[in-house]
């Protein structure tokens, strides 16, 4: 099986193995995040192939070091746009709970009209995480970033679920103070 | 398409853009407790499990064997009710390790590294909590691993007793202690370990012996619970307070 760096380089010299190799190496890693987000296989499997098509457009001018996080992110972004649309359907996946989860985090707004620019909340979200300790920050992301289950994530981080809702909601809270703190308003 | 997000939604897509380091540090973690002694190759499964069931019939059989060594002391000493606080696991941990010494090949966690005779690892919570609570009296209840040569001692073993016993002449709070793991089965299963109450100063600059590696962390049941900082420390693997 070929590494990213390899990956990449068939992308670069537009070589449309890259496609397959890339579905190879990352298919079932952007299944599972998908599927974590929609929980319906058809559309899972469609945001993965929709997910090559976006790799093929971004690479290059993109050249990734960690190949399965930049197509991991392609994947989350197709997932929520297809949940948006499903959201039009009355359909759900797990979505609706972790969204309503992440209300907590937004601070009460005096000026609902007031918009930041993405890049100042990515920016903003992406220091906050840096502020967590790493296991508070790990169980976050396992969350939020790879939308997994409670139950999965007790799995896999051996913890009680209880914990990890506990876990979760200091987070949310710590977040919400941070967001509060650098004065954004969503 | 960001003017028809909702906030909840434009927080959740933020959220898809933080630093690789984070949720490359998140993989690592998972591969760390899913194949504790992680490998950067996988092995088929059988071998997997193969090696998954001995580490935790070792684990086991170590905790469990503490139990058949002759009673001694009960050291459950008031030297640290005497002291403002106790600190224990405030919350489930998953420990990985900072090291008192230069690794080899960089600053990578050693979480799969047994330390070297004469050294000590400790968690980065433990470190943490040291530095949450610089100035203060707080008493730390901690497990203490011990490696000779890099190799796990058993707890029951008679080096283990020895070496207990010489940080006991250091005044070090040190002896035996009760948790749960789970079996195979996943059920329950009582365990003794090796744990202490230690101050900050004893954690700083723990007496290492030249004979012996440490690695210290915050003292937790299976599932990462902390223990209760009130059930004692005791001399005698085979105190009937242990079972």
């Amino acid at each position: 099986m070929l590494n990213d760096e390899d990956i990449v380089q068939l992308y670069w010299d537009r070589h449309e193995s890259a496609i397959e190799e890339s579905s190879h190496r990352y298919g079932r890693y952007c299944y599972s995040i998908s599927y974590n987000i929609l929980h319906d296989s058809e559309d899972a499997e469609e945001c993965v192939n929709d997910t090559w098509l976006r790799t093929w457009n971004a690479i290059p001018p993109q050249r990734p070091n960690k190949l399965a996080f930049f197509v991991g992110r392609i994947t989350r972004n197709l997932s929520l746009d297809k949940y948006k649309a499903k959201k039009a359907k009355k359909r759900g996946g797990d979505m609706p709970s972790l969204l309503e989860e992440l209300t907590e985090c937004i601070p009460d707004s005096t000026n609902v009209e007031q918009t930041l620019l993405d890049q100042d909340l990515n920016q903003t979200i992406n220091q906050f995480m840096h502020t967590l300790p790493e296991r508070e920050c790990n169980l976050f992301l396992a969350r939020y970033w790879y939308g997994m289950s409670l139950s999965e994530m007790a799995e896999r981080f051996k913890v009680k679920e209880n914990n990890i809702k506990a876990s979760l909601f200091r987070s949310r809270g710590k977040l919400k103070s941070y967001l509060i703190q650098e004065g954004i308003e969503l | 398409m960001t003017t028809s997000l909702t906030r909840e939604e434009r927080l959740f897509q933020a959220i898809g853009q933080v630093d690789d380091v984070l949720l490359e540090r998140l993989e690592q973690q998972l591969q760390l407790i899913e194949h504790a002694p992680a490998t950067v190759d996988v092995p088929d499964s059988d071998v997997m499990n193969t090696r998954r069931r001995r580490w935790h019939r070792t684990g086991i059989a170590s905790a469990l064997a503490a139990v058949a060594v002759a009673a001694c002391l009960l050291i459950f000493s008031p030297f640290w009710q005497n002291q403002s606080a106790m600190y224990t696991a405030s919350e489930p941990v998953v420990n990985s390790y900072v090291s008192n010494q230069k690794l080899p090949g960089g600053d990578v966690s050693p979480s799969m590294q047994m330390p070297a005779n004469g050294t000590f690892f400790y968690s980065h919570e433990v470190k943490q909590a040291l530095q949450a609570n610089q100035g203060k009296q707080v008493v730390f209840l901690v497990a203490i691993d011990l490696f000779h040569n890099r190799t796990p001692v058993a707890p029951d073993s008679e080096q283990t007793r020895a070496e207990l016993k010489r940080l006991q002449q250091l005044q070090y709070q040190v002896g035996y202690t009760r948790y749960w793991t789970y079996s195979d089965e996943m059920q329950q299963t009582a365990g003794t370990m090796v744990a202490g109450y230690l101050t900050a100063a004893q954690l700083e600059q723990f007496a290492a012996s030249p004979d012996y590696g440490y690695s210290i962390h915050f003292a937790t049941n299976g599932d990462g619970s902390p223990l209760s900082a009130e059930q004692g420390i005791f001399t005698d693997p085979n105190d009937p307070a242990l079972k």
